[in-house]
């Protein structure tokens, strides 16, 4: 079972962190574990003492497991991992929530920026997110391929509006990934599929022109000669 | 109304690639007020395209390095000019994350990630949700999804410990094969496209020619997966319905067979 001292959520973190006193309490169901109903309550017990804020690897996996969710992060970890307990330092935690606030934070600035057309500081705020992006993939290592596979595609969209301007649609799905990605950085890859699917969906460019290739040359065109290539 | 029967081609341009060929495949989609998918079309895109996709996806995760895939390739596929195109396009490639900044990222926090890791892991997840998103899209390219095989089997691919499964997800027929008896219905169009399948003198010809053979003189052999598989290009020239249009790229392989039963045949 998952013990309820165990768990916080990203959200909770990041405020502690900021010296929000009460940020221990429970804010809204972004569990950072579980954002199931029965982990409602979990967060009310958080003390704000250091030792509550590291997250217990197995229990977080478990709770993926109560979830129903294939848990790839349980599946990465050696046996030395799962009985370490690593602390929040350990995975980076705390550097991946604060730069997930940042980008957020400037993608609001973007979208209060491109509401009044004032597309020079739109285009600023994303140097800002583009500048921080690299950070967040190098660190996703430890959220699994869920997160990773988010962070990979909102570089990819954002780096094709270094030329362009975004509309305002494509700002807010720009940010509701990280929304979502501070409620739920355990995202299952199913979840990350749908949620990048979203910013294609919104015109957004989302693969790199490397997979088109590679897709070009493993994919049999009929209308060339017959028997060549991978079948 | 202006109707489309979508093959397999216009499925794989849609889903699996990119830039010019996709935005053609959505523009001939927007052309026609009804558009039909057969599930045939969705089985040749698991067992060819899909399947062929997941394979440089597994083989990445094997050989953890972009620029030894790309060689692969090149050595299976022939193609030299490709394979330099690919590799100068990526190391060129400015839009990969992480590779100016890596030094840094590994001084900060006390790693030795390499640039092809880094790039690879990249790459590994963009091929993977790249194949999950045309998965889950394969319903939605056509206004309708018409003509399912109760023999095949429309699983999800799964992935077992980070690859794509080897299966190539055919059909299963308990007993018979569902297209086999609508196929039976009506031999003088079997013989007419294996004739004209004969005449093509190419491989994929005469395996075509082959499958219609086994319908029409032996009905009572066991017509099996690759038997429906090679039936191919044949499928849609039959079961095109008459008031469509089938939609294709590869033209050179549909036109004969669909003039040989009165239909049309269109490019995107």
């Amino acid at each position: 079972m998952v013990q309820s001292g165990d768990v916080i959520s990203l959200d909770e973190y990041r405020d502690s962190d900021r010296g929000n006193p009460k940020a221990t309490r429970h804010r809204d169901s972004s569990a950072l574990v579980a954002s199931t109903g029965d982990q409602a309550s979990t967060a009310s017990n958080l003390t704000s003492t250091d030792e509550h804020y590291k997250i217990r690897p197995v229990a977080k996996a478990l709770a993926e497991e109560v979830r129903g969710q294939r848990s790839e992060t349980l599946a990465r970890m050696t046996m030395d991992e799962l009985y370490r307990g690593e602390s929040v330092e350990t995975l980076h935690l705390k550097t991946i929530s604060k730069l997930l606030g940042n980008i957020y934070d400037q993608l609001t600035g973007a979208m209060a920026a491109r509401q009044i057309d004032d597309l020079l500081a739109v285009d600023n705020y994303l140097i800002h997110v583009r500048k921080d992006i690299p950070e967040l993939f190098y660190l996703s290592k430890d959220l699994g391929d869920g997160f990773a596979e988010c962070i990979r595609a909102v570089n990819q969209a954002s780096s094709h509006l270094i030329y362009e301007p975004p509309s305002l649609e494509q700002l807010e799905e720009l940010r509701l990934i990280f929304r979502k990605l501070m409620q739920r950085p355990f995202v299952h890859m199913d979840n990350a599929v749908e949620w990048v699917t979203a910013l294609e969906d919104a015109g957004m460019t989302i693969d790199s022109p490397i997979i088109g290739m590679i897709a070009d040359a493993v994919i049999v065109d009929p209308t060339e000669s017959d028997e060549k290539g991978i079948r | 109304m202006k109707k489309a029967f979508v093959d397999t081609t216009i499925l794989v341009d849609r889903l699996l690639k990119f830039g010019n060929q996709r935005t053609r495949a959505q523009r001939s989609l927007a052309r026609y007020e009804r558009t039909e998918l057969p599930v045939y079309a969705i089985k040749e895109f698991r067992a060819g395209p899909f399947y062929n996709l997941a394979w440089a996806h597994n083989k990445l995760v094997e050989l953890k390095s972009v620029p030894e895939l790309i060689r692969i390739i090149g050595r299976w596929r022939a193609k030299p000019n490709l394979v330099s195109t690919i590799l100068e396009f990526y190391a060129n490639s400015q839009d990969i994350i992480g590779p100016k900044s890596l030094p840094e990222l590994n001084a900060k926090y006390a790693g030795s990630v390499s640039h092809d890791d880094f790039q690879c892991r990249v790459l590994r997840l963009n091929l993977e949700s790249t194949l999950r998103r045309a998965w889950v899209r394969r319903r939605r390219v056509t206004s309708e999804t018409i003509q399912e095989l109760p023999c095949f089997d429309e699983a999800k691919p799964i992935m077992k410990a980070g690859l794509f499964d080897q299966e190539r997800m055919g059909c299963k027929p308990s007993g018979e094969c569902a297209l086999v008896s609508s196929l039976r219905a009506n031999p003088e169009h079997c013989r007419v496209l294996r004739e004209i399948s004969k005449a093509q003198e190419s491989p994929e010809g005469r395996r075509r020619a082959k499958a219609l053979r086994k319908v029409v003189r032996t009905p009572a052999a066991g017509f099996g997966d690759k038997d429906c598989r090679n039936l191919g290009d044949a499928y849609f020239a039959f079961f095109c319905p008459r008031d469509s249009v089938i939609l294709t790229t590869n033209t050179r392989d549909h036109s004969p067979l669909a003039s040989g039963l009165g239909k049309t045949v269109e490019k995107p």
